[in-house]
């Protein structure tokens, strides 16, 4: 068990800002995912906290313990990465017995860990194949048996499940969340997979250029996203976004042909923030459409460009201000059609078109 | 437009595809969607020319094609791994097809079609650049030009978007849509996506293991597949399969964990009937699945042992006996790990298949 605090990290590669300062508290027991596109730190500030890279500067703390001089095999963390770390020539038991046998933990005790880890898994019938015959996903649960079997104080995982089939990832993504709650294990994952992060997270940290740009639980960053790119990363499909200005309780679009009314609490508040020029942010599914205009709502007059039929659900497709806008709705939408869109009030998002920050 | 006529084909002792029939009509986009291995690039090799079938027709507009070699057929084809010339521009890249021996547009007429493709594939302004310079999304979409450029008679699609990240696919499909409205083109197209099959395709046909299983449209898919394996590629997520033993008047699920779905008596006979041993699948979709508090006796109980939010709606995982249900509540859904969760699910929505070839069983 162990909490895990990151102070003011950096890591340099020549030129490249990898890490660039990173404050983070992780709680014992939590399960934290880093999250962002390629190239955004996470998994450089992942191999800091494991010990396989040093930082430039900056400290890391297992509880109260800095540990930045600490070899990684010394930190009791256990690692699973991308591409899975087996012997191949080994079965699936001598794999997961590894770290055990290396440690010279008694036959007898290895034994029972390893009953414990393959009922928790679910390998109790693949545990004599040798790894290199298992399926992909049968091979990352072996990692992970090994990764756990030690009872590590941090679980880290390096996008885990990027190599499997799109079928084997949904499953194992579900039985990572299961085995972890049923752990209680401090997990830190890193994914550039925003739907793994909202499965899996107790709380999401949103990468990008080497910064922290937002982190909060799943709901909390998807109803309230800080930023138009964590709007448009978290979500599927991502948050609509269009530049628009502000002109006392209207929102203009393109040339100033379209207009969207504003509750009057929503236009105060943003004239008081003095900015003009502002880009504004809707769910798919806090769209709505109609064919013929609804009194005493605004709305805005579009043209159906496609449409998605989805069993539950349809997702369609419009232009405003050029921008691509998908909404999802639970009637039929026909393709090619005018009408008119509604975007839930209380559910528009605003934020500064200069800075593409959140306004509020 | 085009039809395949039972073709097989082998490679050694695999058998790739096996008597597949489909027939893409004039202006469909077809998809033909499995896991790896079905048989769907071998299936769309064969439709190109790039490979004999060892029996079976390949017929283009009315002609028989099985022996003509890809030039002959006037078909264009897009791969998964990209296939531009890294030494030209993008601009020489997608003239490359209109210049080719036998085609030779004059440049005015070349220069005329490239710009309309641009505008309409956003790459306009990216016509000088070289390829090594460009993006994922950026290379995919001057692949993409250069297929559309041409008007063969019909587009053979490899899993075009299957290379991009999530974010960008999900761009490209729609505006993938956006271009087929407006080229009205003829498309087979295959994928093992879910996603993209339903939101690109007009009719899917489901192929696995070089069998096509059955062919609809998504929602026909959707509302009646016809074996275990269509059911659970409609996914996203997938179909709750369950096997049961046919007891008297209901489907036993689980004894110990209290797992006993009724059947009305008629309903229970009639598939009794055709249920040779009583060895049975019970299928029902996640969005049939009620959970919460529910009122009445029929509610049956189990335990969450997964809860992902996913903005629009929350997947609940719910544990009975050995049984892990998959189901959707609401995007606020309040249940926690380990807690129990009340959940049902109708007669009318669930699914029975044979156990041992899993065909539907009608009832």
């Amino acid at each position: 068990m162990a909490s895990v605090r990151i102070k003011n990290l950096k890591k340099f590669y020549g030129s490249v800002k990898a890490v660039d300062g990173v404050d983070l508290e992780i709680k014992d027991q939590e399960f934290v995912v880093l999250l962002g596109p390629s190239g955004c730190g996470k998994t450089t500030t992942l191999r800091c906290i494991a010990g396989l890279e040093s930082p430039a500067s900056g400290e890391v703390y297992f509880g109260d313990r800095m540990v930045n001089a600490l070899a990684p095999a010394d930190r009791n963390i256990a690692m699973v990465f991308q591409f899975f770390a087996l012997y191949p020539h080994l079965n699936a038991m001598d794999n997961i017995s590894f770290p055990l046998r290396a440690q010279g933990v008694p036959a007898q005790k290895v034994k029972e860990k390893i009953d414990w880890v393959s009922n928790l898994l679910g390998l109790e019938t693949i545990l004599k194949r040798k790894v290199q015959t298992l399926p992909g996903g049968d091979q990352q649960k072996v990692a992970l048996a090994r990764a756990i079997v030690r009872s590590p104080a941090v679980l880290l995982l390096d996008e885990p499940l990027s190599q499997l089939d799109e079928k084997f990832r949904e499953e194992m993504r579900s039985e990572l969340g299961r085995i972890q709650k049923s752990l209680q294990v401090t997990t830190i994952y890193v994914t550039h997979d925003q739907r793994e992060a909202m499965a899996l997270a107790d709380r999401i940290v949103l990468m990008k250029d080497g910064k922290i740009l937002q982190s909060g639980s799943p709901r909390d960053i998807y109803d309230n996203p800080g930023s138009v790119f964590a709007g448009y990363f978290i979500g599927s499909p991502g948050m609509n976004f269009a530049k628009c200005v502000l002109d006392g309780n209207r929102l203009l679009f393109g040339d100033g042909q379209r207009a969207l009314q504003l509750p009057g609490d929503l236009a105060t508040l943003l004239n008081e923030k003095g900015k003009r020029n502002l880009i504004i942010g809707i769910r798919p599914e806090h769209i709505s459409f109609s064919a013929t205009q609804r009194e005493s709502v605004s709305s805005l007059k579009i043209k159906v460009t496609t449409v998605e039929k989805f069993s539950q659900f349809e997702i369609f497709s419009f232009r405003l201000s050029e921008e691509l806008f998908l909404g999802r709705v639970r009637e039929e939408v026909p393709e090619g059609a005018e009408g008119y869109v509604y975007f839930l009030p209380d559910r528009l998002r605003l934020f500064d078109a200069e800075t593409e920050r959140s306004l509020f | 437009m085009l039809e395949l006529e039972g073709i097989t084909k082998r490679f050694g002792d695999i058998t790739a595809v096996n008597q597949l029939s489909i027939e893409v009509s004039a202006g469909e986009i077809f998809v033909l969607l499995g896991p790896t291995g079905a048989g769907k690039t071998t299936t769309l090799r064969i439709a190109a020319g790039l490979e004999t079938p060892d029996e079976g027709r390949v017929i283009l507009d009315g002609r028989d094609v099985t022996k003509m070699p890809p030039s002959y057929r006037d078909v264009a084809m897009i791969f998964e791994a990209h296939n531009l010339y890294p030494i030209y521009n993008v601009y020489d890249n997608i003239a490359f097809p209109l210049r080719a021996p036998g085609r030779q547009l004059p440049d005015k007429e070349i220069k005329e079609k490239i710009s309309k493709v641009a505008v309409d594939l956003h790459i306009s302004h990216l016509l000088d650049r070289e390829i090594t310079t460009l993006s994922g999304g950026e290379i995919q979409r001057a692949a993409l030009a250069r297929t559309l450029v041409r008007t063969p008679r019909i587009y053979l699609m490899d899993e075009p978007l299957s290379n991009l990240d999530l974010k960008l696919r999900e761009e490209l499909r729609v505006e993938f849509r956006e271009l087929h409205r407006r080229y009205g083109a003829t498309m087979l197209y295959v994928t093992h996506d879910f996603v993209s099959a339903v939101s690109i395709g007009n009719r899917i046909g489901i192929l696995d293991r070089g069998k096509l299983h059955q062919v609809g449209t998504p929602d026909e898919l959707h509302q009646d597949p016809r074996t275990v394996t269509v059911a659970a590629l409609m996914e996203s997520p997938p179909m709750n399969f369950m096997p049961c033993q046919m007891a008297e008047g209901s489907l036993l699920v689980d004894r110990e964990a209290k797992m006993i779905f009724p059947l009305p008596e008629g309903q229970w006979s009639k598939a009794r009937e055709k249920a040779e041993d009583g060895e049975v699948v019970l299928g029902v979709w996640p969005e049939d699945i009620k959970i919460g508090i529910l009122e009445g006796e029929r509610a049956f109980q189990g335990l969450i042992v997964g809860k992902e939010f996913q903005g629009a709606n929350t997947l609940v995982n719910l544990s009975v006996g050995k049984t892990i249900l998959k189901t959707l509540g609401d995007p606020g859904f309040q249940g926690e790990f380990g807690r129990p969760c009340r959940f049902y699910f109708p007669f009318e929505k669930i699914y029975l298949f044979d156990k041992r070839n899993g065909e539907r069983i009608y009832f």
